[in-house]
């Protein structure tokens, strides 16, 4: 027999960055919004490094871009 | 010498509340000079939006066991942004999207709690409190907030007063 299911955070354990689906969450919830980097630490509660990380990956494919 | 002291000690703690310390932390933290939007001409930018709107905000047992803790809770009610995803054509009429009827509610747990489901969900919580009493008047009285909360599609996550 499978596992009961659990009501779970798919996209959370889809992704391997929670810091990054936070990140996604919060620009397409609250889309269209600006952020900086320290505005979007405070937001989603995650450290500083992290978020400067996952920006800069998303920007380099594309997905968010500066203003 | 010592009741001076004692003195000053006591005027210096009087002029300076608490508050005006955790002002006093926050203020080396620069403002951002860069701004980030998303790119809607992103490739999959339609796609990866549904599926984000899609995939559930939060866990539900997880946010019930946390709202009973906050103190003797009557009715607790999620509608708005915690049910879009069943169906993201369905705009909710209702002003809140989480809506708590109790007693004694911790303020100071009340806030963190808002502020760790802002930073899960991703987007400000429309939200409502009211004492166990007003509530009562307000629904025998068919108040208009009540009764839109209500009779809109909403869940009840804990339901002590028998609705």
């Amino acid at each position: 027999m499978s596992k009961p299911q659990k009501p779970y955070l798919v996209l959370e354990n889809l992704f391997n960055s929670k810091v990054r689906v936070k990140m996604l969450k919060f620009f397409f919830r609250s889309y269209p919004v600006n952020a900086g980097i320290r505005d979007l630490s405070k937001r989603i509660q995650e450290p500083l490094a992290a978020v400067k990380k996952e920006i800069k990956d998303l920007e380099r494919i594309g997905l968010i871009k500066k203003l | 010498m010592k009741k001076k002291t004692r003195v000053q000690y006591k005027s210096r703690s009087q002029t300076k509340p608490r508050a005006k310390f955790k002002r006093q932390k926050k203020l080396p933290v620069m403002a951002d000079r860069t701004y980030y939007t998303l790119n809607q001409q992103f490739e999959f930018f339609d796609e990866l939006r549904n599926l984000i709107l899609k995939a559930s905000p939060f866990e539900k047992d997880k946010m019930i066991k946390r709202v009973s803790g906050l103190g003797k809770v009557k009715l607790a009610v999620i509608s708005g942004i915690f049910l879009s995803n069943k169906d993201p054509n369905v705009k909710s009429e209702s002003e809140v999207d989480l809506f708590i009827v109790g007693d004694n509610i911790n303020k100071d747990k009340l806030r963190s709690f808002l502020r760790s489901l802002e930073a899960e969900v991703g987007k400000e919580i429309r939200f409502g409190l009211m004492e166990k009493e007003e509530f009562e008047y307000r629904y025998g009285m068919f108040d208009r907030f009540v009764r839109v909360l209500l009779d809109g599609p909403h869940d009840k996550l804990i339901n002590k007063l028998g609705l």
